[in-house]
This record gives C-alpha cells, structure tokens and sequence, in this order.
C-alpha cells in the first residue's frame, strides 16, 4: 500500500486537515438533504411556505410511487446495457491507443494526441444534428447501439488521455525485460502493463462508465421509443410541460444514484486489489 | 493485417520479426482512430464547412458566406463578452476544483478511520447526472423555496435573495456549483494518482526525517505531475464546454449577462436558427482550446514521458 | 358513418376510470378493421406529463388489437426536446406520420415542406364535425390553409387570491392598468405577499409581455410579418410592466420564471399571476384550501376589449403518411371517450362540441369559464419565425428590466428580426 503514514503529521496539523475535510464534505453533501428533503415531502409540502428541512410527515412512499409511476426497472436495465456496453467499447479500443502513445517510438505522436484532445473541445451540443443524420442513415435511431457508439467514442479522448498517462510511469526496466525476452507488444501489453497500471485503467474506465450513465442529450435525441430510455432521460418524464413533481424527480434521482453508488464501492475494492498486484514488481 | 503478422509469430513460436514502433502504432491505434473518424471527426469536419455558410435549423445550406459569420462574431459585442465570461469562468472553475481536489485526494490517501465512508460520500455528487444537479440547485436557489435562502435563514439571515435575478449572484453561484460537480472526479483521479506514486519514495523520505509538508511539496507534487496536467487539461476542455449549469440555471441571462460561448452557440443554433454563425463559434472554441491544448502539453507533456 | 352510439352516456364517470384501451376498442373495431387495413403507421407524441406515455401507448394498444394489419410505431418525446427533435427528423427525412406539435411551430413544418393539409381524404367528416369550429378553422390556419388537427388545448387568465385581495379591500381585479397597479402595491401593503409577478425568464417571457402588448392594442407583427413589437403600444406596455417590476409589490422578474412563480401563488405569497387553465387543476391539488378566481388581464384603457390567449398544439400529418390507416387511427383518437380523459389527465380544454356538457368540464367553475371562452379565444399569430421572435422579445425584455434603455431594446430587437427573415 502506499498510503502515507499520517501518524508522523504533527497533530495541530492533522485537526486541521481534517476538520477541513469534513467541512468540504458537508459543503459537497448539502444539496443532498435537499434532495432527500424534498423527495419526502408531499405535493402540499412541497408549496408550504417557510420550508422546512423535514416534513411534519414523511412521505416515504414516494419511493415506493416512483417505481409505478415509471418503468424504473426498465430504465436501469437500458441504463446498464448503454454505460456497460460504452466502456467495454471503450476499453477496448483506448488501451491499446493509450499504450502505443505512451510507449512506441513514432512520427507524429505528438499531433495524434493533439487530435484525440481536440476532438473533445467540440462541446456536443455541435455535433447533435451529423450524429444524429449519422444515425438515421446507418439505421441505428432507436437503438442502444446508437447511444453505445457516441458515448464511447465521447469519452474515448478522456481515457486514451488518462490511459497514456498511467502506462507512461510504468517503469522502463519492466519494458527493457520484457525486451530481452523478445516478448510482443501485446504480450508486453497484457502480461505486464495492464495488471500494473489496473488502477488507473479502472480509474479511466469508472470515468467513462459514470460519464455514459449521465449522458442526456445523445439518449434524448436518438431514443424516443419509451421502452429503451435510460435513467437520465427516463427520469425526465417527472419535468412535465406545466409542472416538476420534484418530490417524484428527486426520489427517481436518488434511486437512480444508488446502482452507480454500489459499483463504486466495488471499485475501490479493485482499486486497492490492483494496486497490491501492482506493487509486487 | 499488420496485427496477424505480430500474433501468429507469436502462436507458432518461430523467430520473430518484430515490427518498427511506427508499424505497430498503426495497429494499436487503428481501432481508436476508427471510432473517432466516424463519430467524431466527420460531425467536426462538418461543422467547420457548415461556419462557411448561412445554414437554417434543418441543415440546409442556403448560402456561401465564407468568413461572414466569423466576421459577424468580432463585430458582436455580446460575443467578445461571452467569451471573456467564458475565460474567467474556466480559470476560477478549474483553479478552485485543482486545490480542493489536490487537498482532498492527498487527506484520503492516508488512512484513518472513516476514510472509506468519506471516500465514498465524496462520490456522490458525481454519480448524480448534470441534468439533475441543475435542476436540483436551481431548486435550490428559488428566493421562496429554495434550499439556500432557507439555510440563511437558520443562520438568522433573512434577506430574500434573488439569486438568479442578477449576474452579481448568480454567476458566482454557477462558478460553485461547478466547481462542486468538478472535485469528486478530479479527486478521483489524482488519488488514482497518488496511488501509483511508488511507496519507497514517502520510506526514503520519511528516514530522512521528512514532515509532511515537506513530502509534499518536495515529493509528492512533482510526482503528481503527470496527472495533475492532464486532469487540468481535462477539466479545462470540460468547464469551457460546460452548458447544462447554466443553461438550466439562468439560461444564460437575463439579457446574456451569463452567457458562457456554449450557451451563446446554443442560442444562436438552436434558438435564432443561424447554424452557420453557431458552428462558427464552435470552431472559435475549437481553436482556443487547441491553442491552449498545445501550450500546455509542450509545457508538461515532456515531463509525463519519461 | 359506423359509429353510433350514445358517446356521452357511455362515457359515463365509471367508464372513464377504466383503461382507455378498454373504452376505444368497441369504436375502432366497427369503424376501421372492416376495411381490413394493412401497413404501417408511425406517431411522435410530446409527453406533458408522467400519464401521456401510458395514454398514448393503450390509444395504440387498442387500435392495433382492432386493425390487427396496422404495424404503429409510438415515439414519445419529452416537452422540452419536442421542438429540435421534430427539426432533427425533418432534417433526416423520416418525420413521423402523425406528430404532436406546438402550433406556433408549425409554419416552419410547413416552409420546410414536411407536413400536409388536412383534406377529406385524411380526416373524417366526422372528425371534423365534432370539433369546435373556431379551434379548426383558426388554430391550425397558416397561408390559407388548415395544417392540422388541434390536438390539445389551453386558455390563459389572470389567476387571483381572493383572500389576499379582500384584505386589500379588492372584491375584484381592476380592469385598467392604473387601477391594476394601484392594486398590486395595495396588497403587497396590507399583507406582505408580493402583488403580482411574471415571467422574463424563460421560454414563455413573451407571452407576458405579449398580453400587455395585445392588452394595449398593438401586435407582435405587422401585416407583412415584419417586427411590430416596437410600436408605440408595445413600448407603453414594456414600461408599465418595468415600472411595476420597480416596485417592491413584484419579485424579480428575470429572476423567477412561471414555474417559479406558481409555488409562491400556490403558498398565498404572491396574489395575481397570468397561467393556464390547468394551473386551476394543479392549485386544487397542492392547495385545496386556497381561494382563488381568473379574471382576464388588464387593459391599458376602457377603449380595448381584452385578450383571451388561447394556446393550442397541433396534430400535424406528414406527407407521407397513408391516408387510410391514417383517418383510421385519427377518427379512434379523436372520439369523444379517448379525448375526455387525455383532457381530463393532462388538465386540458375539450375540444370536441360532444365533450362541451360532460361533467368533468362543468363541475368546476373555473374550468368552466375557460371552456365558455373556447370560441372567442385569440391564438399566438403564426409565423416562420415565431422562435426567433420569442428569443429576441425575451432579450429586450430582460434588457429593460436591469436598465437599458427601453425603446432602444425593442428598436434592436425589431431590427435584428427584420434582418433575420430578410434572408
């Protein structure tokens, strides 16, 4: 592990880190009474005026609504297949981009990774109408596909960056050996560089997995058969043309938080795994 | 075809001929190269003849303006605005999110009691969509109702604030929502970083009789370097483009008094129609961001690649 | 035709809480499968809440068990995106047969060459009959023609607390401008809850400019279409609105939109607001103890009648859409059953003269004042540029309000939008 010691901090210093952490983190978990306030809050409470933090009585059945009101299982499901099938798009193609960046030799290394960063700085709002042209004519409107392709290929600038990063601080002598054995680029790649960058391989992939679980315009305008809308959009069906149920739209919100909630834990657990693989050279 | 060459050699144990770094690039990258051509570089490509015209909200060409919509912006005072706004809002954005995050990654590396329950918290605001974060804090900022009048008032402070009424305090609100939604990702990263920071270095610099912020300034930073440029870069290209906080928070007004270039394109496009003056904008984003891109690899880049 | 039964009794209060499959099967089975339809049919509907999904898809449900040989196709769009996904489909060429519009859009479906008329080929007699003659024949009408069915309906009005205007010593709203500003301060002093509000905010900011506009005989456009925002009226009523917005008596209006407002109505702190005949629906369920009545909106003066805005979406039929299939799965749409309850979920107006006496639009007196002014309702002008108009007007709107100066803000606006559909 390479945890730092905190234990040789000097005290005075250690409480004022960690007070401040612990105020950051209310900061950054404020909105989030809120949001759990307002998702028990019924439509009276939600007009009574001053506000309170917590109603006289909680509506909990509001969580229990949300599931009838809209097809939340469906919406999980769609939302899996689309963020699960992007970053496994995604892995699949940014890792070996990412390690023939950080480590091959070439001409015009340089401008290819100017080219991966300056397809990102088109903001999406841009691309929306040749996509979607794109879509249509490949006949893939309507489809998870559709909504796979473009978050993959949004993300893929992100990873491949991030990528390039980690597999650059692998240390050479790792290389050098792999050399002398007169190992492949793929071996290379599979036997050595991803198990010891697996940190940062999962920490790129989490990105693009949480970047396509919260991706909104793409799934609105290429999907509009309700059966296949992933959270993001499905959640949506609360904002109404004449009125927000907000105590509807937070508790789906807060719902739809707790699968990505989960898989971080898990994560982290395989952040650590990874590390401790890494860390045996 | 190149990549059939590498991994049969290989099966068949016979003496390899082992391609050039060039040759193999090729092959690495050509999945990549693939993915992106099609989904991004052709609607880019597009884009930038599309600023050469006059197009109407359906995508029809209507006629060939060569650089009038460019020359249309300079003449645009509320363009020059929106794009100084846009500077502003990315410096304070990406600058405020670099310090917390740096702060908060190197705290949660260490261990202490609650680190993984803190960890975890700290991922929340992250795994909520922008959609929702939008919507959740202009909620939040109504002057009756909202969270944040509400929570003045528990403080004994009873002004009713209007907070998106006026730039004075809606601007500095979206610059703090922002950066709420940039820490938990960039903390996420540069933890990742900080992990792979090999451990030797802190037991070197602990028999040396380091404290801590000596580790840190004199290790733990230059080692963090190659990941603390690329998640600025990254949230630089993020923030700049950033459009659902505003968009969904004051829509850019009142009277464009807030708006960054994105809101700025999405109005011209998707409100006043003009496709081409929008795309123009956009290749004027593309163009700033890339100036900035090259800059700061050429400042940084070196250093990742050992 | 076919269908003749008694609609109104079967469409009694106990049939209504059944399915609308339940309901819509029995008319469609007489009327469309003896034709032994086949093909396909594609329908693009904007959801306006969370119920329009579930409605529109047994409405298809159940046609689809009557026409066993009709593959459709249900899409559903939320509000907000209704707009620039109809443009994304146009702009591909595959817009849907039927689509759920806003009608102020519809001029440019109809520049762009995407929709069609609604000739006797295409929509029933029956149909037509049914529906209330001043919504057909204006709603939809652009170049002498009638685009479309109308397909949801609204009316506009000033909607008021009456406790916090009796404890003002009000009865009633005043009619004329003076009078109504004298009002709004009057309350906001002897209660504390601010007098009136509007929206410069978001999308509608037009609209509340728009009624003092009409309000004050002037128009968005001129007879060439040209930009007549700027007149003479519209510059009196941008500044009795600004001078309003300078009392304390009216909460920002660049900083609240109506969806801002209506919480603040619905809570007794705000006393008038302008909104829609369902903000009637939506009070009663938020706020049952809150009294309330509509009043029209004030005029500048005696000499002008005011405005009843009606707000209508259309259904609009592209032109490649089957006429048989089509009239079929219109004339099921459109039967008096079907339309009562999508009216009575998303809190519309009947649109239908056979729903004028059912009891869901006569029980309450607010809805029923609202339907008693369907015929003399006048609709958002339609124009090509309709959009571009609303984002300027919006614009100069704001600009008055945080201290340009007002004339010239509408002078820009007017300017910019005569350049623009020069083009």
């Amino acid at each position: 592990m390479t945890d730092a010691p905190f234990e040789r901090q000097p005290p005075l210093a250690k409480l004022a880190a960690f007070s401040l952490l612990w105020l950051v983190l209310v900061i950054i978990l404020f909105p989030f009474v809120e949001m759990i306030s307002t998702s028990l809050k019924s439509r009276q409470d939600l007009v009574d005026y001053p506000p309170v933090w917590l109603p006289a009585a909680p509506v909990w059945r509001n969580y229990l609504d949300v599931w009838r009101i809209v097809p939340l299982v469906g919406y999980v499901k769609n939302s899996v297949i689309i963020a699960g099938g992007a970053t496994i798009l995604n892995a699949l193609v940014a890792i070996p981009a990412g390690f023939a960046l950080a480590r091959f030799r070439f001409a015009g290394r340089q401008t290819y990774l100017h080219l991966v960063i300056a397809t990102q700085m088109f903001s999406p709002v841009v691309l929306l109408l040749a996509t979607f042209r794109m879509m249509f004519s490949f006949g893939l409107l309507n489809t998870h596909l559709s909504v796979i392709f473009v978050n993959a290929t949004v993300t893929l600038p992100f990873t491949i960056w991030m990528l390039s990063a980690y597999f650059a601080s692998v240390p050479r002598e790792i290389e050098e050996a792999a050399l002398l054995d007169n190992t492949g680029r793929w071996r290379m790649l599979f036997d050595h560089f991803i198990p010891i960058s697996m940190p940062g391989i999962v920490t790129a992939l989490t990105f693009a997995f949480v970047i396509a679980w919260n991706e909104f315009l793409f799934a609105v305008t290429f999907i509009s058969d309700p059966a296949l809308r992933p959270l993001t959009t499905g959640v949506y069906t609360f904002i109404g043309r004449t009125e927000t149920q907000w105590n509807y739209l937070m508790a789906a919100s807060l719902i739809s938080i707790v699968p990505v909630f989960i898989g971080f834990l898990l994560v982290q657990r395989r952040l650590v795994a990874g590390l401790a693989a890494g860390a045996v050279k | 075809m190149a990549a059939k060459t590498v991994i049969p050699d290989a099966a068949a144990g016979k003496p390899r001929r082992r391609l050039t770094d060039g040759q193999a690039a090729i092959v690495f990258l050509a999945p990549a190269t693939l993915l992106a051509g099609t989904f991004m570089l052709y609607p880019i490509l597009n884009t930038a003849v599309m600023s050469l015209f006059r197009v109407d909200q359906f995508g029809h060409f209507k006629a060939f303006r060569g650089l009038g919509n460019y020359l249309d912006l300079v003449g645009d005072g509320a363009f020059t605005a929106a794009l100084w706004r846009t500077i502003v809002w990315t410096i304070e954005v990406v600058v405020v999110t670099t310090v917390v995050s740096l702060f908060l990654a190197v705290v949660l590396n260490r261990r202490f009691r609650g680190r993984g329950l803190a960890r975890a918290l700290l991922l929340l605001p992250w795994a909520t969509g922008l959609v929702v974060v939008g919507l959740l804090w202009r909620w939040m900022s109504h002057p009756d109702f909202g969270a944040l009048n509400h929570l003045l008032a528990t403080f004994g402070v009873t002004t009713r604030l209007e907070w998106l009424a006026n730039p004075a305090l809606s601007f500095p609100l979206m610059v703090g929502i922002a950066i709420w939604a940039s820490v938990p990702p960039t903390t996420l990263m540069l933890m990742a970083g900080l992990q792979s920071i090999d451990r030797d270095y802190y037991e070197a610099a602990a028999l040396d009789g380091a404290r801590g912020g000596w580790v840190f300034w004199d290790f733990t930073l230059p080692l963090l370097r190659p990941v603390l440029a690329v998640s600025i870069l990254l949230n630089v290209v993020f923030v700049f483009n950033s459009f659902p906080i505003i968009w969904t928070m004051t829509e850019g007004g009142p009277a464009g008094s807030t708006d960054t270039l994105v809101t700025f394109l999405y109005k011209l496009g998707f409100k006043l129609y003009n496709v081409g003056a929008a795309a123009a904008v956009s290749m004027v984003i593309f163009v700033i961001l890339l100036a900035f891109a090259i800059i700061h690899t050429r400042l940084t880049w070196r250093n990742v690649l050992r | 035709m076919p269908l003749k039964f008694d609609l109104s009794r079967r469409a009694s209060l106990k049939a209504m809480a059944l399915s609308a499959a339940l309901i819509a099967m029995p008319l469609s089975m007489t009327g469309a499968s003896a034709e032994g339809l086949s093909g396909k049919l594609s329908f693009m509907v904007a959801e306006y809440s969370a119920k329009t999904g579930p409605y529109w898809q047994a409405q298809v449900d159940s046609f689809k068990a009557a026409n066993p040989g009709v593959d459709v196709t249900l899409e559903v769009v939320n509000w907000q995106q209704m707009h620039d996904t109809t443009v994304q489909r146009i702009a591909a060429g595959n817009l849907p047969d039927l689509v759920n519009t806003a009608t102020i859009w519809l001029p440019e479906w109809v520049e762009a060459g995407a929709i069609r008329t609604i000739g006797d080929d295409i929509v029933s007699a029956k149909v037509k009959g049914d529906i209330v003659p001043a919504l057909l024949q204006l709603g939809a009408s652009y170049k002498g023609e009638t685009w479309g069915l109308p397909i949801a309906v609204g009316g506009r009005g000033l909607f008021y607390n009456t406790d916090l205007l009796s404890k003002a010593g009000y009865s009633s709203v005043p009619t004329d401008w003076q009078g109504f500003k004298t009002a709004v301060t009057k309350v906001h002093d002897a209660t504390g809850a601010f007098g009136f509000g509007f929206d410069a905010k978001g999308v509608q900011a037009f609209r509340y400019f728009g009624f003092f506009l009409w309000n004050n005989g002037g128009d968005f456009f001129d007879a060439d279409g040209k930009a007549a925002f700027n007149s003479d009226a519209g510059v009196k009523a941008l500044q009795f609105l600004v001078d309003l917005a300078a009392t304390p008596a009216v909460p920002g209006p660049t900083g609240t939109a109506i969806e801002d407002l209506e919480p603040m109505f619905k809570s007794g702190r705000l006393a008038m607001l302008i909104d829609g005949n369902y903000f009637a629906t939506a009070i009663k369920t938020d706020a049952p103890n809150l009294k309330f009545g509509v009043a029209a909106v004030p005029t500048s003066g005696p000499n002008v009648k005011p405005v009843a805005w009606g707000v209508t979406d259309t259904l609009v039929i592209s032109k490649k859409a089957d006429p048989a299939i089509t009239k079929a799965f219109i004339d099921h749409i459109y039967s008096t059953a079907a339309r009562t309850q999508l009216d009575v979920n998303e809190g519309l107006l009947p649109l239908l003269t056979s729903q004028a006496t059912l009891p869901e639009f006569t029980g309450d007196p607010v809805t029923q004042s609202f339907v008693a002014q369907l015929a003399s309702f006048r609709f958002d002008p339609l124009h090509p540029n309709y959009s571009q108009m609303q984002e300027l007007v919006k614009t100069a709107v704001q600009q008055a309000l945080t201290g340009t100066d007002l004339k010239a803000a509408l002078d820009k606006a007017a300017t910019d939008f005569n350049a623009l559909i020069a083009k």
